[in-house]
């Protein structure tokens, strides 16, 4: 099996033998992460065609996950140049964050530096997170009705502390809509993963 | 009629007088309509009864949702209720630490099992204690048994997922540790049938079971079947074989299990707006009676008379039999009362026989 396939399969328990063997036969670790990379991508088209669901795909993110441990420390990571720089969490009282830990994922696999500031988060809390990382994008989650319009008030915190202009924002989860992206006036919503990433490249290339 | 027979006549698929409307109200519009803050409304019996019996009267649809999924709050509970920067933190029998924000539903803030080795220790839910039953039994007596009331019991799916293992870890166990999720949704399903056959004992007129993890955006067809439907199917024949009627709610486009959940021995699904009304009645309408459709963003967002067209479409397309006009899910908190009125009415209008 190639470390691609164990991506696409979400093979947790031998993605790390694959790593270390194929590392140990040579094969720079820049090579391994575009394996799993493009492993990610087929995991992807397979969930926009409803071959995969929930399950599956965090399956694979978790084999991609196991991955990245390995090769970050080679990768000399934190230093890379990335994409952009993201912060993303699921708003107050949303403990919904497996959708939005996939898309973190996702945009790691893509070469984003991501700060997953985790679920149930304060308005506040994105303010500061986005300061503190040195945020291009700020990304919203929020699975529920009764949750979304946590969002709004993520915008408005942002608004108060003149800081609305600094960054790029994007809204995703099962309550988030089109129609509500364009109501908060934020730069864009995803409808799954794969969408959120090419949303993010869209906004960076706009950026440059 | 009263509203309990136009609902019940709805679910046999009786001649009615006019469709039976039954938005689902909850946490967020109930406390609303009742003024008090949700954690308030969640955490004390006597405003929740009064919170469903006032939005009930204020609108005069046909039901009351009874939709606690731990029913009354017990007074140990109530002591063990913290209030944290202003949301309370509720700890739960089975040791699920629910928070309760603001604005908004309560949400789980820490699930019961960080491991399978807790299994064996998590308990059947207390039925003999009274308390748990006190909003139910309250609300019996004061519609004096006129207004449907339909009592929510946990889906094993779905509660197994989010109160209890977390939903990350349970989404991963069902490719990797099979038989252990398994066995705990035989616990839940056991725990759901006590649930309900108590609740039947005291009068409620139906049962709910609300599976949103079980969703077709989230799980595969193929993994409803082996780990929702075969759950769902086990409370609705324990509840059913006791003289209880079960409502199924999924959230999205359930159409890829339309058919599975016809199955499960519930006598209604309530379907999200995703779903096509007239395909579903084509296809489940036979077995089963429907439910919802009426879209939540447009109750939120809409005008009245956009929120009386689509309940005219809904209509149009579900017909006159075995169908309770509602929303597609549960309402966002921000819904505008007249919009519920005009829902109400235009059931009334459109749906009269």
């Amino acid at each position: 099996m190639s470390i691609k396939e164990a991506v696409i399969n979400g093979d947790i328990d031998n993605i790390e033998t694959l790593i270390r063997n194929s590392l140990d036969n040579g094969l720079k670790p820049e090579e391994i992460l575009r394996e799993m990379i493009s492993g990610m991508e087929i995991v992807g088209e397979k969930f926009e065609k409803k071959e995969y669901y929930v399950p599956e795909t965090l399956l694979s993110a978790y084999a991609m996950q196991r991955g990245l441990d390995i090769l970050k420390p080679l990768l000399d990571y934190e230093k890379s140049e990335a994409t952009g720089r993201i912060v993303i969490g699921s708003v107050e009282g949303d403990v919904h964050d497996i959708g939005k830990n996939l898309v973190a994922m996702f945009l790691e696999g893509a070469g984003f530096k991501v700060y997953n500031i985790g679920r149930d988060i304060p308005a506040i809390d994105f303010v500061e997170k986005a300061k503190e990382f040195r945020a291009d994008i700020v990304g919203l989650s929020a699975m529920m009705t009764t949750t979304i319009e946590g969002m709004k008030r993520v915008i408005e915190e942002f608004e108060k502390h003149g800081l609305r202009e600094k960054y790029a924002f994007i809204i995703g989860g099962a309550a988030a809509t089109e129609e509500y992206a364009k109501e908060l006036g934020v730069q864009g919503y995803g409808s799954d993963a794969r969408k959120a990433v090419l949303l993010c490249e869209r906004i960076m290339r706009e950026k440059k | 009629m009263k509203s309990v027979e136009r609902f019940r006549a709805a679910l046999e698929g009786d001649s009615l007088d006019y469709l039976p409307v039954a938005p689902m109200v909850n946490v967020p519009h109930a406390s609303k309509v009742l003024g008090v803050k949700p954690w308030e409304y969640v955490t004390n019996n006597e405003l929740y009864v009064k919170g469903q019996l006032k939005a009930q009267r204020k609108y005069g649809y046909d039901w009351i949702f009874n939709h606690q999924p731990i029913q009354g709050i017990t007074k140990e509970e109530r002591k063990s209720l913290k209030i944290i920067d202003g949301y309370a933190v509720l700890p739960t029998e089975w040791g699920t630490k629910l928070k309760i924000p603001l604005n908004g539903g309560p949400a789980v803030r820490e699930p019961a099992i960080s491991d399978y080795s807790q299994l064996d220790e998590l308990k059947m839910p207390d039925t003999d204690n009274e308390e748990r039953w006190e909003p139910l039994q309250e609300l019996l007596k004061i519609t004096k048994g006129e207004v449907y009331i339909c009592s929510k019991v946990p889906a094993p799916f779905h509660y197994a997922a989010e109160w209890i293992r977390g939903m990350e870890n349970f989404m991963l166990d069902m490719s990797i540790r099979k038989n252990e999720v398994h066995k705990l949704l035989n616990f839940m399903a056991e725990a759901a049938i006590e649930i309900g056959k108590k609740q039947i004992d005291i009068g409620t007129h139906g049962i709910m079971i609300e599976d949103p993890s079980a969703a077709s955006q989230v799980i595969s067809p193929k993994h409803y079947r082996e780990f929702a439907y075969p759950y769902e199917k086990k409370v609705c024949s324990a509840l059913r074989k006791y003289g209880g009627e079960v409502i199924i709610h999924i959230c999205g486009d359930t159409s890829p299990i339309l058919k599975d959940l016809a199955k499960t021995g519930a006598v209604c699904l309530s379907v999200d707006e995703s779903v096509d009304l007239n395909k579903a009645m084509k296809e489940v309408g036979n077995k089963v009676a429907l439910f919802g459709n009426v879209s939540v963003g447009t109750l939120h967002k809409g005008s009245e008379r956009d929120v009386e067209e689509n309940v005219k479409n809904c209509i149009n397309k579900a017909g006159k039999y075995s169908y309770i006009v509602s929303s597609s899910c549960g309402l966002h908190s921000q819904t505008p009362f007249k919009n519920l009125y005009a829902m109400v009415n235009a059931s009334r209008k459109f749906g009269k026989a």
